[in-house]
């Protein structure tokens, strides 16, 4: 299967222009990856870099991606709303700039129910330029997520 | 994205036993919560990063950029149809030797804690 051909919109629940992957390019229980180049409009292109929160949501959408892809393809169920839990030890050694493109890796370290630790590389060829881990949390497949979360 | 007077604006701004405190008021009708999610909007976790970055450069009048992360902790959500008023905290501004800063801040919204940082700004 060439992941790269799948809709990006069919595996998110973000929409333009609030969607910060291109493509998955890579996925198994273990690892995935996505692309995404910094293009002109991107909203969270500031002087020409891309912002340090957008590298966050880039990394998060590609847990999103990751997942909406198991949610899809695998358990055959639909694209199920998802929330950052916690950023870690997250390092920026640059911004990406305009133009370039970005390749994020994900490794699952644990996943138990809804919520999934992973830790995360981001690329610009060979060039780490940033590394965190992430926890995402999903939202129960429920027509009502935002009364779920209620506290 | 400048968030500022776009998804906020700041209501008010008190300095209290070492502490700065923004009262902060959330714009439900800003576009973006029509595509985080459809149908759902919630404020996107790494907004609440931005916007506490946009307030300390405000309040230090100079341009930041986020460079690291000890620890970013979202414990409850902010959906914009139950909570348009938060309140964020700065505990802690300390300059390091290199010309960044570490910043301890949280987001509550009245007695309930929506978020948690520790974290560290570089000059822009």
């Amino acid at each position: 299967m060439n992941y790269k051909d799948i809709p990006i919109l069919e595996l998110l629940p973000q929409r333009p222009p609030f969607v910060m992957v291109d493509c998955l390019t890579d996925y198994n229980e273990k690892q995935s990856r996505c692309q995404l180049t910094i293009r002109q409009d991107n909203i969270f292109l500031e002087n020409g870099c891309f912002a340090s929160v957008g590298l966050i949501e880039h990394i998060a959408q590609t847990c999103a991606a990751r997942l909406g892809y198991y949610n899809c393809y695998i358990l055959k169920t639909g694209v199920r709303l998802g929330f950052i839990g916690e950023v870690k030890n997250l390092s920026i050694v640059r911004l990406p700039r305009e133009g370039e493109t970005i390749e994020t890796t994900i490794t699952v370290i644990q996943e138990l129910f809804d919520v999934t630790l992973v830790s995360a590389e981001v690329r610009v060829g060979k060039e780490v330029i940033a590394t965190t881990n992430l926890k995402i949390a999903q939202e129960e497949a429920s027509p009502n997520p935002s009364q779920e979360r209620k506290k | 994205m400048i968030l500022r007077d776009n998804l906020f604006n700041i209501a008010s701004l008190q300095e209290l036993d070492g502490s700065i405190i923004f009262e902060v008021h959330l714009h439900p009708e800003w576009p973006i919560y029509q595509a985080h999610f459809p149908g759902h909007p919630i404020t996107p976790g790494v907004c609440i990063v931005q916007m506490v970055q946009e307030l300390l450069q405000w309040y230090l009048q100079r341009k930041l950029t986020l460079r690291q992360a000890k620890n970013i902790k979202y414990v409850s959500i902010v959906s914009p149809e139950e909570i348009t008023d938060l309140t964020v905290t700065f505990s802690r501004i300390e300059n390091q030797h290199d010309g960044s800063m570490k910043v301890q801040a949280q987001v509550t919204n009245g007695e309930s804690l929506c978020s948690k940082l520790s974290v560290t700004f570089a000059d822009f």
